[in-house]
This record gives structure tokens, sequence and C-alpha cells, in this order.
């Protein structure tokens, strides 16, 4: 630490967006030859690593991805696909013999006790909520893996 | 042909004619990022072989899941962001990396899988040890290497590539305050490592 002095914070900062420095930094810079040198000494640093030379890589790597690309076009856009048909297929497999029934489960459930209703509500949307909740931490987990 | 191959195509453009079966057109994405994806590997990994079987798997992951691309960033930030994870992925099977570690055990320190940008010959570098400036940038090298993956990659990525804070963040999924942390102890480190090696005046 240097009490007298610019942090080295606030001198990194300096160095690397001058303008976006407070006014305080900036006139403590005109009378202070030390603190200036640093500012010179990280410009020199930065100006020593923006030439560094590049690194390139010592083999072909576009005629290496391109023998290795399988012919078919990515599976991404048939996989869409195969998920926009079966969607709508789950929804009205699931649907369908609610709607066939419907007379007999409105019967069945208004002859219920409220109270039976609401346990039998309440833990069957706790447990698919969960599920849910679980499904789609697998699904976030398997996003990352893929790298997205 | 050379039409067909015009830089102007747009990111869009290429993308659709890959999903369309278009293999050459992921070549030319393949050139047109190779560079950032060449200073993520060989930042990140020491070993030809090894920088060899990663370059071509982050291409072929973004081939794979190019249909999900969803223009969010720069298509080159996108596969950036491959690069860095899947050489993230190797260090940590490899055990090869502690988070938030700026030391790292350096490695052969002539790069030998990634040569930098036109091949230099024995005598030219004779005449270059003379040069101050080229002497600097070759002790500048060393001292990368001696940084963690982490560290070295975030350093070449905003003093090399010129990237904002922002796209770094989108690379490395690191907090932004993270990375000006991490940059702030990597560059402090190189200049007192520098200064230790050269008076000030000589900067």
């Amino acid at each position: 630490m240097r009490p007298s002095h610019l942090s080295e914070m606030e001198i990194q900062q300096y160095a690397v967006d001058e303008p976006g420095c407070a006014a305080r930094i900036s006139s403590h810079l005109a009378g202070c030859a030390e603190c200036r040198a640093e500012v010179a000494a990280y410009r020199s640093l930065f100006s020593a690593l923006s030439s560094v030379p590049a690194p390139v890589f010592d083999f072909d790597l576009e005629a290496l991805v391109l023998s290795r690309i399988p012919d078919p076009a990515p599976q991404a856009s048939s996989d869409t696909l195969l998920l926009k048909i079966l969607v709508p297929a789950c929804i009205v497999a699931i649907g369908l013999p609610f709607y066939l029934y419907r007379g007999f489960l409105i019967r069945w459930f208004s002859g219920m006790l409220p109270v039976a209703l609401w346990l039998l509500i309440l833990p069957v949307a706790a447990v698919l909520v969960l599920q849910g909740l679980d499904l789609y931490k697998k699904y976030q987990k398997q996003m990352n893996a893929l790298n997205y | 042909m050379s039409h067909y191959f015009d830089n102007n195509l747009t990111d869009k453009h290429l993308i659709d004619k890959v999903l369309h079966g278009d293999a050459r057109a992921f070549g030319l994405i393949v050139k047109n990022t190779e560079g950032l994806v060449a200073q993520i590997v060989c930042k990140m990994a020491g070993n030809a072989e090894d920088r060899k079987d990663l370059a071509q798997d982050i291409y072929l992951k973004a081939y794979a899941n190019l249909g999900q691309f969803r223009y969010q960033s720069k298509l080159s930030t996108w596969i950036a962001r491959i690069a860095y994870n899947t050489c993230l992925s190797f260090l940590e099977k490899r055990q090869l990396i502690l988070p938030g570690d700026l030391s790292y055990p350096a490695e052969s320190g002539n790069d030998p899988g990634c040569p930098a940008n036109g091949p230099a010959t024995p005598r030219q570098h004779e005449a270059e040890a003379l040069l101050s400036r080229k002497e600097l940038s070759g002790i500048l090298q060393s001292e990368i290497e001696g940084l963690s993956p982490v560290y070295r990659t975030l350093i070449t990525l905003y003093h090399h590539e010129d990237l904002s804070y922002d796209e770094i963040s989108q690379i490395t999924a690191l907090p932004m305050g993270t990375i000006k942390s991490y940059l702030f102890r990597a560059r402090k480190r190189l200049k007192d490592t520098l200064l230790t090696k050269f008076k000030k005046e000589e900067l």
C-alpha cells in the first residue's frame, strides 16, 4: 500500500481506460512522477502484450474438421422436427382419455368430499412440480455439458 | 467459387448454408474463427497432440450444435465459448487446473504445437535477441506461460484479441467482476516480474 500515491487498481484503471477514470486520479498523476512511471510501465506492458505474435495451429484445421464431419446436415433440425411431432402427440394421448371420460370424471370428483379432493390434488401437484424442477435441472446440466 | 467464399457472408448466411448440408460453408466458419480458437487452445493446453484433438473436438461440437445457435452473440464468441469450455473440461479431467490460482507450472517455453505467426530461423532469433523490444516480447511470453491457463486466456483475450469484458464474460461464463479481478492480478504480476528484469526506464 502506498498511502500518498494512487492504488495499484487506480493506476491500472488509468492505464487501461484513461477517459473513464475520475478527475482525482488525473490530477494526482499530473503532479506525481512515481505514479506516472507506474502508468507508463503498465502501458508498456499492454503494448508488448498486444505485439506478442499470435499462435497458429501447425496443422490444417479446416481440412481435418471437414474430413470428420458426417455427410448429412446437423441433427439439431431433425431433432426439433421430431419434438414438434412428439409433443402434440403426447398432449393428444394424455388429453383424449380425459375428454372421452369427462362425464364419469366430473361425477366421480363431484361425489368426493372437498377435503379428500384436496388431499388427492395437493400431493399429486407437489410431486409433479418437484419432478418438473428435477427435469429442468437435469436439462440445464446437460445443456452446460454440451457447451451452449 | 471465390464469390461463394466471400468473407462478407454473414454468420446467418453461413449457418443457414451449413444447416442445409453445405459443409464447405462450415469450412469458412472454421477459417474465420480459427485464430481466436488457437489463442484459447494454445493458452490452455500445452501438448501439441492435445491441442489437435481439442481443436477438432471444438469444431465438431460447434457443427453438431449449430442448429441451437440463437444469435445472442457473435458466432465467433459462441465458438470461443465452446473452445474455452472444452479446454476447461480437458484441464479439469486431467486435474491440471485450480480455479483462481494465479501461478502455473510453466511448460516447455517454445510452444511447439502453436508456432507464432511467421516461422523464424535461428539466425533471425540471434538478430532479434539484440533488440530489446523482441527480448521483452520473449520474456513476456515465458512469463505468460507461468500464469495459470485461465489467467493466460483472459490476458490474451483482453490485450491481444481486444475483446471487451462483456465478450470475455460470454466466452468464459465468469462474472464481470471476477474477470476484472483476475486481469488485475495477472497484469500486476506480469508488470512486477518485468520490472524486476528491466529497469523502469528501459520499459
